[in-house]
């Protein structure tokens, strides 16, 4: 009892400080928030739209009667029209000068109103505009998460690669293959190092843990104009920047559990006639196994969030977690939220494997 | 010679440092040092409270303790411009900035795991059989504690609060994001030298001190 009630100040500050607003910024990736305050009666009237062929003239009227009281709204209405063609082209780019077009137009014409909207913008005989103004019209859509990874959703409701397909798919691509190719850099480098810390005195144990670690607490910024002093600009830099400022991520996890791991045992292997080869693969790796899944949680999930080092080093080629801090950094919630997504599910998926895989058995 | 390429890989990890402090900094730093040094001891106080209970808390048993670890330790595993997005979000529909709190909130939650990593293996330190032996002396509870884990605990508080202070004065990205103003966080992006060479400086000043206080950390 004594001992949650100590455990719990932690818990409630990351549930309060992390938790709460990763749910805030997961919840803006599916929600719609910029066509419908601007629309209210056109989106109120497609909810009843079957989505097919084109919907029927209450959705013109009410169309017709949104952008009038948008124009009639001044500046306001001017800002709530030009957030909605923004998210409405992001979708469909042929939107993006439809609606404000739409709104000038109409008023000059003398006919009903639906005709007026048709003869206004011929984009209004299309099914696919309103299947995109009927989508980022409801409450929540999957549009930032398919936008993330290069897909839209047509009017026939399957799905295909939006205008920015390619580029999106890269970002992510190149954020993630990073990842993993620290992860397997910092594996192969650190074996050495923590094996040096794990054999030293208690004294330089100590000494070479907090060397090892001034990189890393020094800073992405400061690591990162280091080597951008010292190497050419390039993806080679960004990379280089990326493994070596998370080695000590690996290192240390594994150095701490070697250290807690009997020292007698290898030798005692050795003893017994393993091979060295043998003395490493049944004795030292798995003595190690559960600070190598710590460091590779550790070291992935930064790398996934790198974006300094890459965008100091390697301007040219974002990469997913660059886009990410733009979007952010911007004000624009559902990008944001949608990246947020496809950055979190790896990173979260390979730690509870990884940290499953290390807690499991113990030598 | 076993330990020349650990060595190498050493001095390689150190070099982009090296090249900073040799390129010495320039430009406006005292108001970034000044925001730098009030994020770090906020970060650091709440890290040093929450770390410290959390670790003495999880060397007993309860219900629930794997999900409360689960919990503790997901900051150091979400990428980190996600949670920064995500702070930034929360500022903006409550009507704050973010700035300065948010870092140190958000260095307060990286920092704290480590500072309950190290005060648990601290107070494992002592082995059980002390505490058996105090008692069969006629020692009550409260005075084993104080007499076996308090010298232990104190040096391990210590350590990880100047962790906690160190993480805070290095960490950049999140700063950045956030807009705090803050050493490593200040002149980005672009002209990035602006007391760039400090906060590497100083971090290095305060993990020196922990490791002058004696090596109560072991391996940490």
């Amino acid at each position: 009892m004594r001992a949650a009630l100590l455990a719990m100040p932690l818990v409630m500050l990351v549930l309060a400080g992390a938790v709460a607003p990763l749910g805030l910024l997961l919840w803006r990736s599916v929600a719609e928030t910029e066509v419908a305050p601007a629309l209210p009666r056109t989106t109120r009237v497609l909810r009843h739209w079957d989505g097919q062929g084109l919907p029927d003239d209450m959705a013109f009227e009410a169309l017709a009667a949104d952008l009038a009281a948008l124009r009639a709204a001044g500046e306001p209405g001017r800002e709530a029209m030009a957030r909605a063609a923004e998210r409405l082209a992001a979708d469909h780019p042929a939107l993006r000068e439809v609606l404000p077009g739409t709104a000038e137009r109409a008023v000059e014409t003398r006919t009903t109103r639906a005709t007026a909207i048709l003869v206004a913008d011929p984009a209004w005989g299309e099914a696919e505009s309103w299947a995109a103004l009927r989508r980022a019209g409801m409450e929540m859509s999957g549009f930032y998460l398919l936008d993330a990874i290069g897909l839209r959703q047509t009017a026939a409701g399957g799905l295909e690669d939006s205008r920015r397909g390619p580029h999106a798919r890269a970002l992510l691509a190149r954020g993630i293959g990073a990842a993993l190719m620290a992860v397997l850099a910092c594996l192969l480098l650190a074996w050495p190092l923590a094996r040096w810390i794990a054999a030293a005195s208690p004294r330089r144990a100590a000494l070479l843990a907090v060397l090892v670690a001034f990189p890393l607490l020094a800073g992405e910024a400061a690591r990162s104009f280091g080597w951008s002093l010292l190497l050419p600009m390039g993806p080679e830099a960004a990379l280089a920047s990326l493994f070596l400022g998370l080695l000590p991520l690996m290192v240390l996890p594994i150095a701490l559990a070697l250290r807690r791991a009997d020292p007698r045992l290898p030798r005692a292997a050795a003893a017994l006639g393993l091979s060295p080869r043998r003395v490493f693969l049944r004795v030292r790796l798995p003595s190690a196994r559960p600070g190598i899944a710590a460091g590779c949680a550790l070291v992935f999930a930064q790398a996934l969030g790198a974006f300094i080092g890459p965008g100091l080093l390697d301007p040219a080629m974002p990469w997913a977690a660059g886009a990410l801090a733009g979007a952010a950094k911007a004000g624009n919630w559902g990008e944001a939220g949608g990246l947020a997504v496809w950055l979190l599910l790896p990173a979260l998926l390979g730690a509870i494997l990884l940290l499953r895989s290390g807690a499991g058995k113990r030598v | 010679m076993r330990r020349l390429p650990a060595l190498g890989l050493l001095l390689l990890l150190l070099l982009p440092l090296a090249a900073l402090f040799l390129a010495g900094s320039t430009g406006e730093w005292a108001a970034p040092l000044r925001n730098s040094l009030v994020t770090a001891a906020a970060a650091s106080i709440l890290a040093t409270i929450c770390g410290t209970a959390a670790g003495m808390g999880l060397r007993g048993g309860f219900l629930g303790r794997s999900v409360a670890i689960a919990i503790m330790v997901l900051p150091l595993l979400l990428p980190p411009p996600v949670p920064a997005a995500a702070l930034l979000l929360l500022a903006e529909e409550t009507g704050h900035g973010a700035g300065r709190p948010g870092a140190a909130l958000w260095h307060a939650m990286l920092a704290a795991p480590l500072v309950a990593l190290i005060v648990w293996t601290a107070l494992g330190a002592v082995s059980p059989a002390l505490f058996r032996a105090a008692a069969a002396c006629g020692a009550s509870p409260d005075m084993a504690a104080r007499r076996l884990s308090r010298p232990r605990l104190l040096p391990a508080i210590a350590g990880g609060a100047l962790l906690a202070f160190a993480l805070s004065l290095g960490e950049s990205s999140v700063a950045f994001l956030l807009g705090a103003e803050t050493l490593g966080a200040a002149s980005l992006p672009g002209g990035v030298a602006a007391g760039s060479a400090i906060a590497p400086l100083l971090v290095a000043g305060v993990l020196a001190l922990a490791l002058l206080r004696g090596p109560a950390r072991r391996g940490g």
